[in-house]
């Protein structure tokens, strides 16, 4: 069995070390590289363009109104794909609340270093709570941040909802939401799933044209604000439904992942696993 | 309307399964009922568009966020830039049967699983499950192909370790987690090496630039070995005998319903990208007989064996992929001959690789669905505590026994039909094959011979014996009526369904 | 042609990745053993898409010249797309192997192997 398995490896090792000897260099991607800047007229332009990715770099700020093309192709032009990574983590998220759901329902559970209500904990120091405090609203805003401009510049919702998932977990380490847990659990759940209502509701709205349709981008005023092509400082109010989709993915991948975070705290506060059986 | 139907397939069950948990919170019935009108519509749309494609050969295309849907290009452009999805006869046939098994199975959990909070979650992963085998089905974009793989996988694996208080589903579901974990991840880097070379995901669209260089046969495999993976083909095998005996009965027959749909991804994309060189077809059927016909044979030899009554359908399920494999790599493999072989006997085999697909989720289901019954009832899954189920619950022994039956190729039930015509059609290949196929067909008879003696005859059970719910009961009496009417009348889904997908699968 | 490291070690990644996946008997090293594998995949993926000299695909910071050359987009969606799938994926096969251990007390394969109980 070992010999098999090394015989599979140095299979699997030649098999791809001929692979990436018959494909292009590192650094000579397909396409043309070049982006010409300074085209007077805003229209479509196919002209070279020999690849996807040359559209995309050419022409996805004149059609997505977005200065940032990752996300105009993550949320404009693979959109659908999108819906289903947001998706994945709903689906993980519903599967860590079922799989632990004798543990999260079992009364003798006592969570981690949390004494019962109304003593207080050995470890809280005025520091630790003041300072845990201020730093998750600079957290929770750098996200905030992340996720508003994710159509300008490097960002979007699933880095910001995770920045600000981060807050959560310090919360959860200064022991400042470890009690009221199934109503944490029952906010978060509801929010995570409105978030993801939101993002499918928005592909719905285009519907008479087609799902996902960036209907907001085809106006020339509010949020289809006509963008000269080239560098540009970029406005918040942009880029048509884009930062509206992130919003919606920026909620759910909050909420989602600060569920996960809270439950397995709770989780592995549970010592008497016997009882649960 | 019609036009926005192969989107409305996946986004009908997400945005069900979204709003679940908020209606899960006020009312659990509602929730039930959210479900159930959910996969009902996506059975309606699946119907609705089925007179259009299979009739008049159209072939659907959408354009996901496109100003024009239906259109492959903008601007004049000779590529797709944006997500594709198509429907094709060959996908509507799978697209049918997925859509009105899922309501059975959905139907039968709705009264088998017991009532508590927890069945909030358990149906929104189902739902999200149905969403993956959607998606999968009409994908025509091999990334997207990649996503809706893993919210298959994910969901299911989730639902495999349902029961997570027994000891040993939450390893099931480890195990068919890490298998799908491993085997999506290598299917991305096929992905990967066909982007590298040409710039673009669309199926159709690489199936027009691929010139069959080396790199293409790397990411050919790439592409294949993980579907065949998740399929359960043998010699990578090793997660299907856990997964399905731990999983709930339901989720052991949705779980076998999404490995039928990694077939189908199989078929979809040996056919797209070996058709077009036969120095690659040739290669690819020979390995389908091969995997098929070890398949076959480890499986019900392995399944022989068993005690544990679902361990040996598990393995069952194994040995009827085979059956599958066999019929289409001999079609595979004369396709691209160019001499009148094809028109003899490769499109026969095809048609009956394709309709023992339906077969086998029809009767394979309801075989799934029928063990759950049974260890319900012995709260055992050994075959030797099992006995006399037959004196009190005539109803499940007469569904168990035209399910054995048909599995086993018994002339009024359908699995004899596509037997049949994979026996005569693979005959005229090679007469070798066929004999090991009716050997692996009597085994397959031996075996269910042995459950049924077992649990079903001797001595009645002390055990009070205990009414099924009436759902429950439903549901395996229309899987029962469809095995029935299909074994009966055969040419009616041959000529209207299956003669359509093979000729789309073909000239595709 | 020195990016030809990245190539390298992409192989490297995905090989140390398949050795441990076959040859670790632990629950916890597999997932790392998987995480290693994938990120290898999204280190390929990346380096498919990469041009000399070239800046991100974002206009806000470019510089103001008349020609600009920026890497290709969309395997920087993608791999977003296979990190947060990675990511899914670890923590459900975390989750259930904390199941495992407390139903069986041990995260060794070779003692968990072997599912005879009928239950």
């Amino acid at each position: 069995m070992r010999l098999l398995s090394v015989v599979a490896i140095v299979i699997l090792f030649g098999f791809l070390f001929v692979g990436i000897l018959h494909l292009h260099p590192v650094g000579e991607a397909l396409g043309n590289s070049e982006v010409l800047q300074g085209r007077p007229e805003l229209g479509i332009d196919i002209n070279g363009v020999s690849t996807m990715d040359d559209y995309f770099l050419r022409n996805g700020q004149i059609e997505t109104k977005s200065n940032n093309i990752v996300a105009s192709v993550v949320f404009d032009y693979r959109g659908f794909d999108t819906l289903g990574e947001a998706t994945v983590l709903f689906i993980v998220v519903s599967s860590i609340s079922m799989l632990f759901f004798t543990f999260l329902k079992s009364k003798s559970i006592v969570s981690a270093g949390v004494p019962p209500a109304g003593q207080f904990p050995k470890i809280e120091s005025r520091v630790i709570t003041f300072g845990s405090f201020i730093m998750y609203i600079m957290i929770l805003s750098f996200g905030v941040y992340l996720v508003v401009h994710g159509h300008i510049s490097p960002g979007g919702g699933f880095q910001g909802g995770s920045v600000m998932a981060s807050a959560t977990a310090l919360l959860l380490i200064s022991f400042l939401i470890t009690r009221h847990m199934q109503r944490t659990r029952k906010i978060f759940s509801f929010f995570e799933s409105l978030g993801l209502t939101i993002f499918i509701g928005l592909g719905f709205a285009g519907i008479t044209i087609s799902f996902l349709y960036n209907f907001l981008a085809h106006t020339s005023t509010g949020f289809g604000r006509i963008i000269a092509f080239g560098p540009n400082q970029g406005y918040l109010i942009s880029a048509g439904i884009l930062p509206l989709l992130s919003l919606a993915v920026g909620i759910e991948v909050f909420f989602g992942l600060s569920l996960i975070v809270v439950t397995l705290f709770h989780v592995s506060g549970v010592k008497d696993t016997n009882s649960l059986r | 309307m019609i036009k926005h139907v192969p989107v409305l397939l996946v986004a009908i069950p997400l945005l069900a399964a979204f709003m679940i948990p908020m209606i899960g919170m006020v009312n659990r019935t509602a929730r039930t009922v959210v479900g159930v009108i959910a996969l009902v519509m996506i059975l309606a749309a699946s119907y609705y568009i089925a007179g259009d494609i299979l009739v008049h050969g159209r072939i659907l295309y959408y354009m996901v966020g496109s100003s024009n849907p239906e259109m492959l290009t903008e601007h004049g452009l000779t590529f797709p830039i944006r997500i594709g999805l198509k429907i094709d006869p060959f996908s509507l046939f799978f697209i049918i049967m997925t859509t009105t098994l899922v309501l059975i199975f959905y139907v039968f959990s709705t009264q088998y699983i017991e009532e508590n909070e927890r069945k909030n979650y358990f149906t929104v992963l189902f739902i999200t499950m149905v969403a993956g085998m959607m998606g999968l089905l009409v994908a025509n974009d091999l990334f997207t192909f990649f996503v809706f793989l893993e919210i298959l996988s994910i969901s299911s694996a989730a639902l495999v370790a349902f029961r997570t208080e027994r000891k040993h589903p939450p390893y099931a579901g480890y195990k068919y987690m890490f298998v799908s974990a491993v085997a999506t991840s290598f299917f991305l880097l096929g992905v990967a090496f066909l982007y590298a070379q040409y710039g673009s995901f669309n199926i159709d669209y690489l199936k027009e630039a691929i010139r069959g260089t080396l790199l293409d046969k790397i990411a050919i495999v790439l592409l294949i070995i993980p579907l065949a993976m998740k399929s359960g083909v043998v010699p990578m095998h090793m997660w299907i005998p856990d997964t399905y005996s731990e999983a709930p009965a339901p989720i052991s027959a949705m779980v076998k319903l999404g490995s039928l749909i990694c077939l189908y991804g199989l078929f979809r994309i040996s056919f797209s990208f070996g058709m077009s060189h036969a120095h690659v077809s040739y290669p690819l059927g020979v390995l389908f007989i091969v995997f098929g016909i070890l398949s076959m044979f480890v499986g019900v030899t392995q399944a022989l064996v068993q005690k544990d009554v679902k361990r040996l359908m598990a393995f069952h399920a194994v040995s009827q992929v085979g059956y599958m494999l066999l019929g289409m790599g001999v079609g595979l493999t004369v396709v691209k001959s160019g001499d009148a072989s094809f028109a003899l006997f490769g499109k026969v085999a095809m048609i009956g690789g394709l309709l023992h697909v339906v077969n086998n989720a029809l009767y394979k289901g309801l075989l799934f669905l029928t063990s759950g019954v049974m260890v319900r009832h012995f709260k055992t899954r050994n075959l030797d505590a099992m006995h006399g189920l037959a004196h009190y619950d005539v109803f499940t022994t007469v569904v168990f026994m035209i399910a054995a039956l048909a599995i086993s190729g018994i002339p009024p039930f359908n699995g004899f039909v596509s037997k049949i015509i994979i026996y005569e059609s693979v005959f005229q290949y090679n007469p070798v094959l066929t004999l090991i196929a009716i050997f692996v067909s009597i085994l397959t008879l031996a075996s269910f011979m042995k459950v049924f003696y077992s649990a079903f005859l001797g001595m009645p059970s002390s055990r009070r014996p205990m009414e099924q719910p009436v759902l429950v009961k439903c549901s395996m009496f229309v899987l029962a009526v469809f095995i029935v009417v299909i074994g009966i009348y055969p040419q009616g889904i041959l000529k209207a369904i299956i003669e359509p997908a093979v000729n789309a699968l073909i000239n595709f | 042609m020195s990016a030809i490291v990245l190539y390298v070690t992409f192989i490297l990644l995905l090989t140390i990745g398949i050795i441990a996946l076959l040859f670790k008997r632990n629950l916890i090293k597999i997932v790392l053993a998987f995480n290693i594998l994938d990120s290898g995949i999204n280190l390929f993926f990346i380096a498919l898409g990469y041009r000399e000299n070239a800046m991100a695909p974002i206009f806000t910071p470019a510089p103001l010249d008349s020609v600009i050359t920026m890497v290709l987009p969309t395997p920087q969606a993608l791999i977003l797309t296979n990190i947060v799938i990675g990511f899914a994926t670890t923590a459900l096969m975390l989750g259930v192997s904390v199941l495992t251990y407390r139903n069986n007390n041990t995260l060794d394969t070779r003692k968990l192997r072997g599912v005879e109980e009928y239950d």
